[in-house]
């Protein structure tokens, strides 16, 4: 049994000048999508090293396989200068690499002080119930974390969540620390103290890769930033050398020729949709939504920009029907549809493509053609009442197959088994079958190849010229900017920016995403 | 009186008698459904247990090595039932209806021929000092040795369970795969070691029917004692001691109504010999009930999920 808790004591006493761990051109592809591609990364002991980028960037994905969790397709991994191939976290732990995942990742049934000793390898075999409460406590008074070894991790906080996570980490003596989007869950002062915590690992020596979006949060923390930008590295650097409006650019792309973006003449119909100081209530007493006022009008595409957790899942839900607003109210064409239900939502003609495509917009283990008819159940071509006519829903799939060019368009085929961006095009496709009064398009365009991407554009623009009022939620700038003809921005469930996409840059957009502190 | 208490104590020796072998089964079921793995086979392992425990008995003469004999079968079956469900993912309640049925059938196809045979049974052991207690002493301690293991064995697996890593791994895997995987634990070792403990319990349960308990081969002998210690397992909200009870209960209770068919009951036999079933399954009920009141259970809570790394959507 370990007496006390010292991260790799030898790193912290010796001046080194290699890097604990060398990533060299590190593959992962998920399907058609290159997740990383070609990365090289180096850690060095004693640094916090952010890592950037946006939604998809691929730095989860690095950092799983970092942590064993993911296999890679290619690439080497080399810590301490020794070649290592990680088969699992197992492996990973061994080596000294441990990660903080999004969600967490213990054991919540048992106790804090049970999940620091579970998958140990050097425990004793017989738990001594007095020695693992004394570890865990002299662990979590180091860090200074008021967190009792002995509750059950169900009962903790989410910021003592975390502080169990790092904890069960340390445990392992990891010497590199991967924290993912720590603080996304985090309230200011938690956010606070998780700094200070990772100032103490690094002062012993250890390594901390942090993965923000939050670009002020970075600045302030980090010794080395990198961004990456679809599987990419696009820039690395120490963060004395890093400004703000370059890292922005980096995370966007080049930020040449924006001038491009001409959208069309926003063609003002009546209002649609028309949301008074709209407030939504998150988890753990949040908001996620703030007095949200905005209007949508016949044929126009607002853009709804933000980091991720700024608000637009509640948004979307909100305007979906699905999310019933705690204070304000919703207008659907001069209606106050406040408080009512999904369905009727629908029959008002309001349609949704969410952003979760496997999990809430298919039923995966049914049939192309039973998701083609399931928005649509009540429709008179289906059927009379709640008798369905096989025929018919086969029809119907077999239509939408043809009219979407879906391929293999068998409308028997599973729909587990048809790609992201197929059964992205389902869904548009059954969703505007007929022309809808308004579209929330809920990250439309997320992991789709060219051709899909260039399919769902044209719909959505389609759309617009026929009338609906589009709703999009998105993180792509380029897809904003090219896409709406307004957009707002939003963070932490407020809008804190209303921009024109040919009066804006990405980079004011990306500033604006980080906050009212953060704009120059 | 006397002889009413001496009933009394031929009636616990019974009831540990008949619920020796559901109480070995479940205990093994126990440690498998802890990890995440759903055995519904264990009747058919039992079978096989059974069966091959009486032939190696009567072609070796060793008992022991005829309990061997069956508890390996019992972990190959086991294992393969882990080979389908934990290593290639498939259903578990597929696969164990499936070996339920397997072990059925090869029993009662290999059996034909030990129908009628005797083979040399398990003798009793009487604990020193302990078995010449009055009264006591018969009801507790003239038994043969695996009434003794099965009973010693409820603490220990409570011990392995709650007190040592091994079992902080097992349960790990049940109630959360990925988290326990993220941790280090090699959920996939863990449960098919968990699955071989189970198909080796059952094993010897079936060989304490045929070797022990009836001391010869009827086809289709276990008679659902593998269900009910699947229902045992589930009832006493996966703790040991639960479990303990509700397999003597089973004993006891058959035991019970065997007396009153031999004394000469009025009932219909039939109905009698449907008691003990009845009886464990709403006692345990009760317990269950009562238990999840007061939030006292230990649920596995990916009990019949299989585990891949790397599942992404």
């Amino acid at each position: 049994m370990r007496q006390s808790f010292h991260p790799a004591p030898q790193l912290s006493r010796e001046v080194t000048l290699d890097p604990v761990v060398e990533l060299r051109g590190i593959t992962k592809s998920f399907g058609p999508v290159k997740a990383n591609d070609h990365i090289d990364l180096d850690l060095w002991p004693g640094e916090i090293h952010a890592l950037l980028g946006a939604n998809g960037a691929g730095k989860s994905t690095l950092m799983s396989i970092l942590a064993g969790s993911y296999s890679m397709d290619a690439g080497t991994i080399r810590v301490r200068g020794r070649s290592t191939c990680f088969r699992s976290p197992a492996d990973a732990l061994k080596a000294g690499i441990g990660m903080v995942y999004q969600h967490s990742m213990l054991l919540s049934r048992m106790t804090v002080a049970e999940n620091m000793a579970v998958g140990d390898r050097s425990m004793p075999r017989i738990v001594r119930r007095r020695e693992l409460l004394a570890r865990a406590s002299a662990m979590a008074e180091r860090l200074g974390f008021p967190l009792d070894p002995q509750r059950r991790v169900a009962e903790l906080s989410v910021a003592e969540r975390q502080q169990a996570d790092i904890l069960r980490n340390l445990a392992r003596e990891v010497v590199v620390l991967i924290l993912d989007e720590p603080t996304a869950v985090l309230t200011p002062q938690e956010t606070a103290g998780l700094f200070a915590t990772m100032r103490t690992l690094i002062r012993d020596g250890a390594s901390v890769v942090f993965i923000s979006h939050r670009l002020d949060e970075v600045l302030h923390l980090a010794d080395r930033i990198t961004v990456l930008r679809q599987g990419r590295v696009v820039h690395s650097a120490p963060a004395v050398a890093c400004a703000p409006g370059d890292l922005v650019a980096h995370m966007m792309g080049s930020p040449a020729a924006r001038s491009e973006y001409s959208s069309p003449a926003p063609a003002p119909g009546r209002v649609v949709l028309k949301l008074q100081h709209v407030q939504a209530d998150g988890l753990h007493g949040v908001q996620s939504l703030t007095d949200v006022s905005l209007e949508v009008r016949a044929g126009e595409i607002l853009g709804v920009a933000g980091v991720a957790g700024a608000g637009q899942s509640a948004l979307a839900e909100v305007l979906a029907g699905l999310r019933a607003p705690s204070a304000g109210s919703i207008l659907v064409d001069g209606d106050d549809m406040t408080g009512m239900s999904a369905h009727r939502f629908r029959m008002r003609g309001v349609r949704y493509v969410p952003g979760d495509r496997r999990g809430r917009g298919v039923a995966q283990d049914l049939s192309l053609a039973e998701n083609a008819a399931l928005t649509w159940l009540h429709h008179p071509r289906l059927g009379r009442g709640h008798w369905l006519s096989r025929g018919a829903v086969w029809r119907m799939g077999a239509d939408l197959a043809r009219s979407e060019g879906i391929e293999p368009g068998d409308p028997g085929r599973l729909v587990r088994l048809l790609s992201g961006g197929t059964i992205q095009k389902l869904i548009v496709g059954r969703e505007t079958l007929q022309c809808p009064v308004m579209l929330i398009a809920e990250y439309p365009l997320h992991g789709l190849d060219v051709q899909a991407t260039g399919f769902v554009e044209a719909r959505l623009r389609a759309l617009a010229s026929s009338g609906t009022a589009i709703v999009l939620i998105s993180e792509d700038f380029d897809q904003l900017l090219s896409l709406s003809q307004r957009i707002v921005v939003l963070f932490r469930g407020r809008i804190v920016a209303q921009r024109r996409p040919e009066a804006t840059t990405p980079l004011q957009l990306g500033l604006d995403m980080l906050g009212p502190r953060s704009t120059p | 009186m006397i002889d009413l208490m001496g009933m009394g104590a031929g009636l616990v020796a019974a009831g540990m008698q008949g619920g020796t072998a559901v109480l070995l089964a479940a205990l093994g079921e126990l440690v498998l459904e802890r990890s995440g793995v759903l055995n519904l086979g264990i009747e058919g392992i039992m079978l096989v247990g059974a069966l091959t425990g009486f032939a190696a008995s009567h072609a070796t003469g060793n008992p022991a090595l005829a309990l061997g004999a069956a508890a390996c079968a019992g972990m190959l079956m086991g294992l393969l039932h882990g080979v389908f469900t934990v290593m290639l993912g498939a259903s578990q309640v597929v696969a164990g209806l499936a070996l339920m049925i397997l072990g059925t059938g090869i029993s009662g196809f290999f059996g034909q021929c030990f129908i009628g045979q005797t083979a040399p049974g398990i003798a009793p052991v009487a604990v020193p000092l302990l078995a010449d207690i009055p009264l006591v002493g018969p009801a507790l301690f003239r038994h043969d040795p695996l009434v003794y293991a099965a009973v010693l064995l409820v603490p220990v697996i409570r011990y392995f369970l709650m007190r040592t890593t091994w079992g902080l791994a097992v349960r790990a895997v049940g109630e959360n795969p990925e988290a326990a995987d993220v941790q280090g634990v090699p959920v996939i070792r863990v449960r098919m070691l968990a699955t071989a403990f189970a198909g080796f319990m059952a094993g010897l349960a079936g060989a304490h029917l045929s070797l022990a308990y009836n001391r010869m081969w009827i086809e289709r002998m276990v008679a659902g004692r593998g269900w009910i210690a699947l229902a045992v397992v589930i009832f006493s909200l996966w703790r040991p001691g639960r479990a303990l009870i509700g397999a003597y209960l089973f004993g006891v209770v058959g035991a019970a109504s065997f007396r009153m068919q031999a004394l000469g009951s009025r009932v219909s036999a039939p109905l009698l010999q449907t008691l003990p079933y009845v009886t464990t399954i709403v006692a345990l009920v009760l317990i269950a009930w009562r238990a999840r009141l007061h939030r006292d259970a230990d649920t596995p809570a990916a009990l019949t999920i299989p585990f891949r790394r790397e599942e992404r959507s």
